[in-house]
């Protein structure tokens, strides 16, 4: 028997644990869920130490550096002591899990303190950042999906699935450039940058959101023609009930899982473009506050921001089989 | 009579053509590209660093078609001559990192024991971080320039072609000639490099065209971010983040160079996606 994969599998294969062993009742739910939780642990701390042992890869002497130019040699050996960085690799990495746990992300250079007050000031603007783009692509993904399938290989079909071809295509940031120049800067509409209320958040999700929706698209297209050729669908037409109907009340059921299959595929985009973005409308997220630290060498930070950025990739794909069982009761009673 | 095999020919060529529509085109667009970056000087109708203060910042007109910069240096030039930079840093990390991922995805697919699920295991957290935030790292921590960029896209796209390599080797492994092939004594390296790494070239080849899409994507948001081929290499995602700064004052300095990602992406998916039409038909569209 092969090994599960699962969401960590990113956009590769299918899903093979979807199903619950036969007959599941809530305590096998529960069961089941306990162990992805362990398993997303047991990942977590894996991750933690592959980006401690890439960051402690950093070359140049970094308390030289943090100490700034004109400070004595004395000065930076104090720093580099009570940095911890004259001690064994393996002993850092000791001191730097101890402390993740107790909630210590290290000291951040910059702000002179422990970061992470910092980092969670800035985590709303992020998920409302990439909240926003999960809600664009399900508003636009989905009814354009089911708009192309109703109208399968006729103009709204084709236009639709020229659009999802070129979107794909198209790199996140030059669309938000583009966005930006013609609303913001001609027009003047929209916020350029910032966060600062709902209209600043237009733009940056419309430019996060653009690939996740053609995927979407595109996937809701393929499912739905594929069910709207099933038993059920002519059941239900027999019965006089009508195209609309059908596709409300039976066929969008089906298609939802396939949606948020790709949503939990595409959490690692969404983060990772979600830097690029913040990046780019300088919006206060924590993505923005990465490349920040990397561009000062505060290697605290940036090393906190990825962790982080993998456990809400974990904890997305956890959320998404969850939704799993929701949804499709099937999945819940084998 | 004797014309009609011709004509039946012809016609089955152009069925081919129109039935392989997004081979055809994405290779079409890949050739302009290639052209462009073997021949970017000789296509320029300027350096791509010549500068000329008297012409800064000037809209595209005859003389330079699609404008210049703050240092008068035509865009055109600068974004054919830079089509080099970022076709080559796709197709060096791309192979690198299939070479990588092929032999992890060998490894943990055929071998058993301990080995296999060490690599598995490796390649299982690997896929937990996210790609461009890994890209992201890799890229600070070996600093700005072509080989930390090359290495944070090979590395941070090694996983998903390990984990597909992987899922096909297991499947081949399983086939009756790997079995036949065991019993008259074939060596284990023979059959793996005889007989299931042949048949997996399918799904490898495929999954390398969609990876170079991806991959112009990640290098130029690493150059967009200031991580990637530092100025004055006309890198697209570079000149991006450059005209981004004068977005108020010269709006078309961002528009060629985001066109080009574009385009390159787009052969390259076409391309992927027609090989797959055309190779795997067992996967349907």
């Amino acid at each position: 028997m092969e090994a599960p994969t699962d969401g960590a599998g990113a956009g590769f294969g299918t899903r093979r644990d979807w199903a619950l062993p036969a007959l599941a009742g809530p305590r096998a739910v529960f069961r089941f869920l306990g162990l992805r939780l362990l398993r997303a642990v047991a990942i977590a701390f894996a991750v933690v130490t592959i980006i401690f042992f890439l960051f402690s890869l950093v070359p140049g002497d970094q308390a030289a550096y943090l100490a700034g130019p004109g400070s004595t040699q004395a000065e930076i050996d104090n720093l580099r002591q009570s940095l911890g960085l004259n001690d064994p690799l393996l002993v850092q990495y000791a001191r730097h899990v101890t402390g993740l746990l107790r909630g210590d992300f290290g000291t951040s250079e910059v702000f002179r303190s422990d970061p992470l007050p910092f980092i969670l000031d800035r985590i709303p603007a992020t998920l409302a950042l990439t909240g926003a783009a999960i809600g664009l692509t399900i508003l636009i993904g989905i009814p354009a999906g089911l708009v192309s399938a109703m109208f399968h290989t006729r103009l709204p079909d084709l236009t639709i699935s020229f659009s999802v071809v070129a979107l794909l295509a198209v790199p996140n940031f030059w669309l938000g450039l583009l966005l930006l120049s013609l609303f913001s800067v001609q027009l003047g509409w929209l916020p350029s940058f910032g966060f600062s209320g709902p209209a600043s958040l237009i733009l940056p999700s419309l430019a996060l959101a653009a690939r996740l929706v053609a995927l979407v698209a595109r996937m809701t297209r393929g499912v739905t023609i594929d069910e709207l050729g099933k038993d059920y669908v002519r059941t239900a037409r027999s019965k006089g009930l009508g195209r609309t109907a059908i596709l409300m009340r039976h066929v969008l059921r089906n298609v939802m899982i396939p949606t948020l299959t790709v949503i939990g595929l595409q959490t690692g985009y969404l983060l990772g473009g979600s830097v690029v973005i913040e990046r780019l409308f300088a919006w206060p997220g924590i993505g923005d506050m990465m490349i920040n630290a990397i561009g000062q060498r505060d290697y605290a930070v940036a090393q906190a921001v990825t962790i982080l950025f993998v456990v809400a990739f974990l904890v997305i794909n956890l959320v998404v089989e969850l939704l799993y069982l929701l949804i499709n009761p099937r999945m819940r009673t084998a | 009579m004797k014309a009609q095999p011709i004509i039946a020919r012809a016609a089955f060529s152009a069925r081919w053509l129109r039935q392989n529509l997004y081979l055809t085109s994405g290779a079409a667009i890949l050739l302009v590209f290639l052209a462009a970056a073997v021949f970017g000087e000789q296509i320029a109708p300027y350096g791509a660093n010549k500068q000329n203060l008297l012409s800064a910042l000037e809209g595209p007109s005859s003389a330079h078609w699609l404008g210049t910069d703050p240092l008068g240096r035509d865009l055109f030039s600068r974004v054919v001559i830079g089509t080099r930079h970022t076709l080559s840093v796709a197709v060096m990390a791309v192979s690198l990192s299939c070479c990588l991922g092929v032999l992890l995805g060998l490894i943990a697919g055929f071998v058993r024991g301990p080995l296999a699920t060490a690599v598995d295991a490796i390649v299982d957290v690997a896929l937990t971080i996210p790609n461009m935030i890994l890209a992201i790292s890799i890229a600070a921590v070996m600093g700005a320039g072509l080989t930390g960029l090359i290495m944070a896209i090979s590395i941070s796209f090694t996983p998903p072609i390990a984990r597909i390599v992987r899922g096909r080797v297991m499947e081949i492994r399983e086939e009756d000639f790997i079995a036949a092939a065991r019993t008259i004594g074939v060596r284990p390296w023979r059959i793996l490099l005889r007989h299931v790494l042949p048949n997996a070239a399918t799904v490898i080849v495929i999954e390398a065209s969609l990876q170079a899409g991806q991959a112009v994507l990640t290098a130029t948001a690493l150059g967009f971010l200031g991580l990637g081929v530092q100025p004055p290499t006309p890198e697209w995602g570079t000149l991006l983040g450059y005209g981004r700064e004068y977005l108020h004052v010269a709006p078309f300095m961002v528009v060629a160079p985001g066109l080009a990602i574009s385009l390159l992406v787009l052969g390259f998916n076409l391309l992927g996606d027609g090989l797959r039409d055309w190779l795997d038909p067992r996967i349907g569209v």
